[in-house]
């Protein structure tokens, strides 16, 4: 299937959105996740499938202020 | 008449009424909160635990006399040179999941302006599944590039500012010139919610 991944169309096998983000580096804590233009917890990502053609960016939060 | 003279009589009682929260006093938030009275924001609720200390003047809104000082106290002292009839909450405060919705509670707008990732990722924890609207900054680091620092909407209620790349703990240090820059993009999204502008 294809998703739209930080703006960019990227092919992908079925998975949840958390299984995917774990195998594109963005996987665990520490990151915002912004699903079908909704944030979705870490917890609830681990259990939502991706569906064709849906947008997912992950913003990782790192320190500093 | 206020700190900002520009404003229209529509957009004054909309900022004036309007109270923001500011979770820390550091180089986020004592910029954020300067450029909002600036603007025309009257009423804050500003938390902080830190007293100001000497590497804090590359970036943050205090002076070399204020070193010591406890940090709420020392930005409201200098927010009322800008403008004097200011309403200010202030709580010298180690902001934590146990007590943050209650410092908070009732602000139309929350600033995360905190140095911690994991401080960061509590306070979005705390508000966002409660459907309030928060500004947050991450990746503000190091010098040069100005325009990786970009204001974005992400879903419903948060708008993230920053490169989300440029990690204090990577050795980035936190630099005045760009940590000014995250300030302002959060003070002006902040400005932009309350107005309805576009960010």
């Amino acid at each position: 299937m294809k998703i739209i991944y930080q703006g960019k169309e990227t092919e992908t096998p079925p998975a949840t959105v958390g299984a995917f983000l774990a195998a594109n580096g963005a996987g665990g804590s520490g990151v915002v996740i912004e699903y079908k233009g909704e944030i979705l917890s870490a917890a609830d990502a681990a259990s939502v499938p991706l569906e064709d053609g849906a947008s997912l960016n992950a913003f990782k939060i790192v320190a500093g202020g | 008449m206020g700190a900002n003279t520009y404003l229209t009589e529509h957009e004054r009682k909309i900022l004036e009424s309007a109270k923001i929260g500011i979770a820390g006093a550091g180089g986020l938030g004592s910029n954020v909160a300067a450029l909002l009275v600036r603007a025309g924001v009257r009423r804050f609720v500003v938390a902080d635990f830190d007293t100001v200390a000497e590497s804090n003047l590359n970036r943050q809104f205090f002076f070399r006399r204020q070193i010591g000082e406890k940090k709420v106290a020392a930005l409201a002292h200098n927010l009322r040179l800008i403008e004097p009839d200011l309403e200010l909450d202030l709580r010298d405060i180690r902001l934590a999941a146990d007590n943050i919705a209650e410092v908070f509670d009732g602000c139309d707008v929350i600033v995360e302006a905190m140095d911690a990732a994991e401080s960061k990722e509590m306070l979005l924890n705390a508000f966002l599944p409660a459907g309030r609207r928060v500004v947050s900054a991450a990746g503000l680091a190091g010098w040069g590039r100005s325009n990786d620092i970009r204001t974005r909407k992400v879903g419903r209620n948060l708008v993230l500012v920053g490169d989300q790349t440029r990690d204090v703990r990577d050795g980035f240090a936190p630099v005045g010139v760009r940590v000014e820059i995250a300030a302002a993009h959060e003070a002006n999204a902040v400005a932009s919610l309350l107005l309805g502008e576009e960010l």
